[in-house]
């Protein structure tokens, strides 16, 4: 290739930091350069462009109004002066884009993120492929390094005993939904539309009014409708369009930084797949997809493509397919089954869809999730079978923390829960809370720092089990202000704890979440997803230290877990000991749910 | 008969899309062959600066348009690709289309005169287009030298002081208005491409300096040190109005009975601003001497908006703001006999008479 000659020349009073490692970079590639020293008039550059014979000028200049005109300008003096047609231009900046730069006249633009590689290819006159990043954009199966042996031996003998109690109590029983969720499966697996009527007729019956008036007459529930066939159209078109120009940035500085999770559940899948776009082009590594809240008290899903003017995106699988559909094919996809009246439908849906993680936890979802303690257990075990038919690995989250049960009683269950599982033949992962929950602002744990008591629930939970960490959900909870820039800091330094204590994945928030009044934004996603990658940058391998303090409250809360599995031993009735508040009372702020209360069926 | 048309822009938001679009749309209603390109980037629903909407292009069924690939499923228009061509800008190489479903366009076109013309008799010679319009971008107006006439859109977003902009919309008026070298003397000039110091006979021996622009004070040293026995100086290429009144200080009266000739006046606006430039071109007739152009390009009218884009320091953002219509008009109408008009106030009936006229002469 011909060597070429270059001039780089910062058309602004100071900034030449770009140009300078950009030259660099040709020098290295043996392309001869000339670096004009900043503040010289568009004239004087001009000038040097005829003097020197260069093939290819760059051009940086910070953006701000009126610097347009002045770009055009000199674009203008380069064509009046009759170089434009012998020297190639490109403009560099931070507010610089390939629009701008059509719109300027120049013939190549380089924006935030540019590459010296990607000038060195506009120097040599070649296409710009990217490297992909040192970190590869692959799924990750977060669980796929453990192999759920237990340290803590006694604590595995309490929670099998516990185990076979609930597979005994739950063996001679059956569900409403868990005759949907087959009769669910037999509908998508069929191809006969007669066949499929059938069926639904039959599902209809399973189901409660509202959702039973929407199979026999076309009704929807109030504030729902239906997605038109222009809406669904435009969808496909948008998806189409995000995913031709998406180039996604990387979160995730070494490899050590875990997996990030966004939440969505705008009430629109449309919005919802909008925002889900946004946070892959910004990094995030998987979705979580939550439903609303009236879907879990209602028994049967509907069908087609519905929105509603709620919070929570309604479970259909049409709705579902949309957005698996519009997912980039690295992203990780988590549909939430850990509470309400359909969670095995639920885990079919996701199943048959194609989700790569589910979430199901009988003490949240009874505690805290307003499902009632007996029939959630039953529904729980069928979805958990669900959930290792289809190999998708479920987090067993413990957000009955937040109601104000202690992280101890939260932990008993989720052991619980994880043991069922691994007995079931799924693949659970521990959900700890990274949050300033309403039992530290009591007891004062979190009085000096949040890295301790947040710090000690990993200690513990890793001398018990070995098994994959999720932080949730998401991590920060109740640290966070109406102040996005606090907001995104707080997540990001949780972040960035909880890579250093080696946690495999996190779920975060926006910067707004607590506080948008609505659905959340966009840019406040963007936010704490660009200040997590901001804290794996700064703090690379480097590693927080905790005090003392985090040591002796992980032994205090093994040392919780135990009596509180040993309590519900001896009780000896998993279900019971909800009801009775073993795992969460109500003095706690824990109150078992009443939705779906004494409608568990005997098998026939 | 053909007509390539440009509007310019004195800056950004002075409603040059507003004029191409209005023309576009009068244009259709007499049924002329139309092509359409940019030398910029228009379309776009949000300003790339000012984050404010913008007017868009809507075009019909076979106008043909110069486009870069990125932005051909910009809009809601679908065309038939006619062909691709090496031209290549940061949206992609530029294609040229026929329009065959009628909405919106964003258009990015070529951007270098060079390439412009390519485009323009492609248009011509093998599409049959009859008008071109080229739509302007920013401030820039080099490339326009390749049309046969310019519209200049102006107004609020260049300078909201009313006396300034009509003085300045004047100078640029008076300045595409320099007097044209006559045919038989073209021949002299045409492949010059560097300053070409003329002796007292045209025919005679000519001094060519080290460039074509007239952008360093060493040339004007040059200059002054030959002028004894010039009687015309040729600067091909760009004037700098800077060195132009280095130039101006140190000839002074020696301009007397001497010609400064230029290839054609965007070289000069180019070069500075219109008011100083004209006050430079003014001093070299007050000293005795003559200022011609090779290649006139005329400006056909004036469109005016009294719009701009007011940045509130309080929000940190740009709304709009008006400046006064009726006495911008008046003033500008007063300052100038080519049509002056708010297009959107008035719409393009009389602009496109004004154009139409002007093809009629060139024909």
């Amino acid at each position: 290739m011909k060597k070429k000659k270059v001039l780089l020349a910062p058309l602004d009073p100071v900034h030449d930091i770009g140009l300078k490692m950009i030259k660099r970079g040709l020098e290295q590639k043996g392309h001869d350069t000339l670096l004009m020293p900043p503040d010289h008039s568009q004239e004087e550059i001009i000038k040097s462009i005829i003097d020197n014979k260069v093939d290819v000028v760059l051009i940086s200049r910070t953006l701000g109004y009126g610097v347009a005109e002045i770009l055009g300008k000199f674009i203008d003096l380069a064509e009046a002066a009759g170089i434009r047609d012998k020297v190639k231009i490109g403009i560099g900046g931070m507010a610089i884009r390939p629009e701008l730069a059509a719109e300027l006249g120049f013939d190549a633009g380089f924006g935030p993120g540019t590459t010296v590689e990607e000038a060195v290819a506009f120097v040599e006159g070649r296409e710009y492929k990217p490297l992909e990043a040192g970190i590869s954009r692959e799924k990750k199966d977060i669980t796929a390094a453990y192999d759920y042996s237990f340290r803590n031996k006694r604590i595995e003998k309490l929670l099998d005993n516990i185990v076979d109690g609930i597979l005994d109590y739950t063996s001679d029983k059956t569900t409403t939904a868990i005759l949907r969720a087959e009769i669910r499966r037999q509908i998508i697996d069929s191809t006969d539309e007669s066949e499929k009527e059938k069926l639904r007729r039959e599902y209809a019956k399973y189901c409660d009014d509202v959702v039973k008036s929407f199979y026999e007459a076309g009704k929807y529930r109030e504030k729902t409708r239906p997605l038109t066939s222009d809406e669904v159209k435009a969808l496909g078109k948008y998806v189409d369009d995000v995913n031709s120009r998406l180039n996604p940035l990387t979160l995730q500085h070494i490899d050590k930084n875990p997996v990030v999770f966004i939440q969505y559940g705008t009430g629109c899948p449309f919005m919802d797949i909008a925002h889900i776009k946004s946070c892959e082009a910004w990094g995030a590594n998987g979705v979580i997809h939550f439903d609303p809240s009236w879907g879990a008290r209602t028994e049967g899903f509907l069908e087609g493509y519905i929105t509603h003017e709620e919070d929570g995106s309604i479970i259909t699988y049409e709705n579902l397919k949309s957005i698996k559909e519009s997912l980039a094919p690295y992203t990780l996809w988590q549909v939430r089954a850990h509470r309400g009246l359909n969670t095995p439908e639920t885990v079919v849906l996701a199943g048959k869809i194609g989700a790569d993680l589910t979430k199901i936890n009988i003490a949240y979802g009874s505690l805290s999730g307003g499902t009632d303690p007996e029939r959630l257990t039953v529904d729980a075990v069928a979805a958990i079978k669900y959930a290792a038919e289809f190999g998708m690995p479920f987090d067993v989250v413990t957000n009955e923390e937040l109601s104000g049960v202690p992280a101890f009683k939260a932990f008993a269950g989720m052991l619980i829960v994880s043991k069922l599982g691994l007995r079931l033949g799924g693949k659970p992962i521990l959900q700890p809370l990274f949050c300033y929950s309403p039992e530290v602002m009591i007891s004062g744990q979190m009085e000096d720092n949040y890295i301790d008591f947040n710090a000690a629930k990993i200690y513990c939970l890793r001398n018990i089990i070995n098994a994959p960490i999720w932080c949730g959900a998401p991590i920060g909870f109740l640290t966070q202000t109406e102040d996005r820039v606090q907001s995104s800091l707080m997540t990001a330094l949780h972040a960035s704890l909880a890579s250093s204590l080696g946690v495999d994945a996190i779920s975060i928030a926006s910067s707004d979440e607590a506080f948008s009044k609505g659905p959340i934004t966009a840019p406040s996603r963007i936010d704490t997803l660009r200040a997590t990658q901001a804290s794996f940058r700064f703090f690379g391998h480097s590693d927080i230290t905790p005090t003392e303090n985090a040591k002796k409250w992980a032994e205090e809360m093994e040392e919780g877990i135990e009596k509180v599995l040993e309590s519900v031993v001896e009780n000896g009735n998993f279900v019971d000991a909800l009801y009775q508040g073993l795992l969460g009372s109500r003095e706690d702020g824990a109150y078992p749910g009443r939705a779906g209360r004494n409608t568990v069926l005997r098998k026939s | 008969m053909n007509l390539t048309i440009g509007i310019a822009g004195t800056a950004k938001n002075t409603g040059k899309t507003t004029t191409t679009s209005a023309i576009l749309n009068e244009l259709y209603n007499i049924k002329v062959p139309l092509g359409l390109t940019s030398i910029g980037y228009d379309g776009e629903e949000i300003d790339n600066i000012t984050g404010l909407p913008k007017p868009r292009l809507f075009v019909k069924e076979n106008t043909i348009l110069a486009i870069a690939g990125k932005c051909l499923k910009g809009g809601s228009a679908e065309y038939e690709i006619l062909e691709t061509t090496d031209i290549s800008t940061p949206l992609g190489n530029i294609n040229i289309v026929r329009v065959v479903k009628e909405g919106l366009a964003v258009i990015a076109g070529p951007n270098k005169g060079t390439q412009l013309k390519y485009v323009k008799d492609m248009m011509i010679n093998d599409l049959g287009c009859k008008i071109i319009l080229v739509d302007g971008a920013l401030n820039r107006i080099a490339p326009m030298t390749e049309t046969d006439g310019i519209i200049i859109a102006t107004g609020a977003a260049r300078n909201t002081n009313i006396d300034i902009l009509v003085k300045e919309t004047e100078a640029l008026y008076e300045l595409l208005n320099l007097p044209k070298v006559s045919e038989d003397k073209l021949k002299f000039f045409l492949h010059a491409d560097k300053i070409a110091l003329f002796s007292k006979a045209l025919d005679g021996e000519i001094k060519f300096l080290k460039y074509g622009s007239l952008i360093d004070f060493g040339t004007v040293e040059e200059i002054v040190d030959a002028i004894e026995n010039v009687q015309a100086i040729f600067i091909p290429a760009l004037i700098s109005e800077r060195v132009l009144k280095q130039l101006n200080d140190r000839l002074n009266q020696l301009w007397s009975n001497k010609t400064l000739i230029i290839r054609d006046s965007i070289k000069l606006i180019a070069g500075g601003d219109p008011q100083n430039l004209l006050k430079e071109i003014k001093r070299i007739k007050e000293n005795g001497g003559k200022v011609k152009t090779l290649q006139s390009l005329p400006l056909l009218a004036i469109t005016l908006n009294p719009f701009y884009p007011k940045y509130r320091f309080d929000k940190n953002s740009y709304e709009p703001g008006y400046i006064d219509r009726e006495e911008l008009l008046k003033q500008m109408q007063n300052a100038m006999e080519i049509p002056v008009i708010d297009i959107k106030q008035e719409g393009a009936t009389r602009l496109l008479e004004t154009v139409l006229n002007h093809s009629r002469i060139k024909s």
